[in-house]
């Protein structure tokens, strides 16, 4: 048996290494711990709001000697968020046929129904984790007060980037398109149907085709829209295009998809109400 | 160990585990990890393991899980069991030159990247990662230990 420093316990070392592998499995196959980890996230992320508009802004206001730097400053930013807010207003405008025609939408009365659009923004995104991990996640803060639903379509002006996932009244989460755990049913213009998982990999999804179904073609840059199954994403938004086929074997292929919505271009979202 | 002594170090491990995430955005380009955390979590270990223990492992670990939004007991299990590797291996260790133990702790934290990469990058694990990630914990810890004892100078650790 190996010798152990002075005043160290077995039972100790071995029975804290036990709990610790039990919690890490139970949290792994059942998730047991998300609202620990959710009430960390909202207590960390009120804590910086907090911080940073009644502590961290007043102290930088009182201390900045330039007035008109300060005003241009502030002018700067608000027409940033403006744009921001413009160029998804923008998205919602010229996909506003495709966005309403929902499948349980009726058809017949497109132009009465109306697209609520809830502008939200990034209070905490992982960045490292998103470049180099599975979890693809960020947490929005809506500008305006709504309440907002789990499965409510995210998007910013480039197309759609994941979906809402509620924390609390105020905060929620969004599952990126390109989280492992995200599933989204997609086709091409040539009827192709399937379901789309993320790849753990920025901007990437991933479909496999299993051949002998039946013959397919698939090429690069082929494009791939929203199929509207599910009932969750409008159909026919365009999601991205094939980046890269891979053959699994000889029966089955993986179509590795390029989503056209970056998630890091923009601090600003729209939520689809 | 004294509340100060706790205090000081959640806060040194919080700092390592910002600047990990920070110098990772950079180095992943390059397939390189940056374990300045754990490799720092080792050399306290080894310098005196009856402060530090299983228990403060599992702590910092736990602390630094919920921090960076991963598995609840991810870092807190591989720590418990570095801790526990350590000081199962104390006297044999403490025989060891400053190399070898420089060379036996990058092993450890190639593992602890390997581990890490099985739970949190399933679909896009890569054996490069893993081994880049022993040199560059090989290179960490030849300045660690100097930046370690600055950093402890004022406590009893």
């Amino acid at each position: 048996m190996a010798r152990l420093p002075d005043k160290s316990s077995k039972f100790l070392l071995i029975s804290t290494f036990i709990i610790c592998l039990s919690i890490l499995l139970i949290d792994y196959r059942l998730g047991a711990f998300k609202p620990v980890q959710n009430f960390y996230n909202s207590s960390s992320i009120f804590f910086q709001v907090f911080s940073k508009e009644l502590i961290l802004s007043p102290i930088y206001r009182s201390l900045s000697s330039i007035r008109s730097a300060k005003r241009a400053m502030e002018e700067n930013q608000s027409l940033k968020q403006e744009l921001n807010k413009q160029l998804i207003e923008n998205y919602i405008i010229s996909n506003k046929e495709v966005l309403n025609r929902n499948i349980f939408f009726d058809l017949v009365n497109l132009e009465n129904i109306k697209t609520n659009l809830l502008p939200a923004k990034v209070v905490r995104f992982d960045v490292n984790q998103y470049l180099c991990c599975d979890k693809h996640r960020m947490f929005l803060l809506p500008e305006l007060t709504g309440n907002i639903d789990s499965f409510k379509v995210v998007i910013n002006r480039e197309g759609i980037v994941g979906q809402t996932i509620k924390i609390s009244a105020s905060l929620f989460e969004v599952i990126l398109l390109s989280d492992i755990s995200h599933k989204i049913p997609i086709q091409n213009e040539d009827g192709f149907y399937c379901e789309a998982s993320g790849l753990g990999m920025p901007k990437k999804i991933f479909c496999d085709v299993d051949l002998t179904l039946g013959e397919r073609d698939f090429e690069l840059n082929q494009r791939f829209f929203s199929s509207g199954l599910g009932g969750i994403f409008p159909k026919g938004i365009e999601i991205g295009s094939i980046y890269k086929i891979q053959d699994l074997s000889s029966k089955e292929v993986r179509l590795i998809i390029e989503t056209n919505a970056d998630p890091l271009s923009s601090n600003y979202f729209g939520i689809l109400q | 160990m004294k509340l100060s002594e706790l205090v000081f170090l959640t806060i040194i491990f919080l700092i390592f585990g910002f600047i990990d995430l920070q110098v990772n955005l950079f180095l992943k380009d390059f397939y390189i990890v940056s374990n300045l955390t754990f490799l720092f979590l080792c050399y306290l270990s080894f310098r005196n393991p009856q402060k530090i223990n299983s228990l403060f492992g599992a702590y910092i670990g736990f602390l630094i899980d919920l921090n960076q939004n991963v598995f609840f007991g991810l870092h807190a299990t591989l720590f418990t069991l570095t801790i526990l590797v350590i000081n199962y291996n104390y006297f044999r260790l403490r025989m060891f030159s400053s190399l070898q133990i420089t060379i036996a702790f990058s092993f450890f934290a190639a593992f602890f990247v390997g581990f890490k990469s099985i739970f949190l990058t399933t679909m896009n694990f890569k054996y490069l990662v893993v081994f880049l990630s022993f040199f560059s914990a090989f290179i960490t810890y030849l300045f660690l230990p100097n930046l370690g004892k600055f950093l402890i100078k004022k406590t009893k650790l």
